[in-house]
């Protein structure tokens, strides 16, 4: 059976671990649209591994494509693209299921996100208070509604940010003592 | 970038994806082949592998078979910069055994800081 559900997030780990716990109770992603559209079927409960992966170019970019064709050459289903963002999932029977096994592509996987966060929290930052002032300037509860959807995500995206940045941090410490 | 061109470790990854690829093989191949060597101590991650591997064909150190090219699975070879490559880290990797197998450390010779 098809189950969707509308859910917004801001932050990629609570999104995959998300998706993961719906998973273990017998939930299954099958689709991802306009980013806050999720679809599922029904599955064994914990069939299947979640990943989520920043690609930091768009899935009809060549280079996206190669690299999900290698995913799927690889044992790798790809579930969905949402914008940059793509869904993977691998069998649970086939073991743990991690895209990245060394800090380096750690480390080069988060900094994508961190710029996209970056950019993507001071946009809508902005781009909401813009919005908040035109409507209280012209009574306009359409540009209100926008700033008070877009100031909030903005606010989750640099939040988020900071947290990646951390985790950079962190892996840039382990990375003087191993690789 | 040029001083870092020589001597330095190679990841984990790296080394065993240069070891792997003495006899031509795709990637799948290759993850398998390291989970196999290492007792699956390392599961080199698709991404992983897809980033080592791209590095690699830039570096010249790996080479994609030409008669496979427009398989979807694509094969890979060393080539003799690779060996080479490859060669001295063995080389590095014999010094760093033998000096930590030995135990040792000209320190102790001289003073006695390394007593018990």
């Amino acid at each position: 059976m098809k189950h969707v559900i509308w859910k917004m997030f801001v932050n990629h780990e609570k999104e995959e671990a998300w998706i993961n716990g719906l998973c273990s109770k017998g939930l299954a992603l099958t689709d991802v649209s306009l980013g806050c559209r999720f679809t599922f079927e029904d599955c064994e409960p914990g069939a299947y591994h979640y990943r989520t992966e920043f690609l930091g170019k768009f899935p009809r970019n060549p280079e996206s494509r190669k690299y999900i064709q290698f995913m799927e050459d690889n044992g790798v289903e790809h579930v969905a693209s949402f914008e940059m963002w793509v869904y993977f999932r691998k069998k649970a029977s086939d073991g743990p299921f991690d895209i990245y096994s060394d800090l380096d592509s750690r480390l080069l996987h988060n900094r994508r996100i961190a710029v996209f966060m970056l950019l993507g929290g001071l946009v809508n930052a902005i781009f909401g208070s813009i919005n908040i002032y035109i409507g209280v300037e012209k009574t306009s509860i359409f540009n209100i509604i926008i700033g008070f959807i877009a100031v909030p995500v903005g606010i989750g995206c640099l939040a988020t940010w900071i947290k990646v940045r951390k985790k950079i941090n962190a892996l840039k410490r382990e990375k003087t003592l191993r690789e | 970038m040029p001083e870092k061109q020589d001597g330095g470790a190679l990841t984990e990854a790296v080394f065993y994806i240069l070891l792997s690829l003495h006899k031509p093989m795709h990637g799948y191949a290759v993850m398998q082949n390291i989970e196999r060597l290492t007792q699956g101590r390392v599961m080199l991650g698709a991404g992983t592998l897809y980033g080592a591997i791209n590095a690699l064909v830039q570096r010249r150190w790996i080479a994609a078979l030409s008669a496979e090219k427009d398989s979807r699975r694509k094969e890979y070879s060393v080539t003799p910069a690779g060996r080479a490559a490859f060669a001295q880290e063995l080389e590095r990797l014999r010094e760093l055994l033998r000096n930590g197998e030995e135990g040792k450390n000209e320190a102790c010779d001289m003073e006695d800081v390394c007593q018990p």
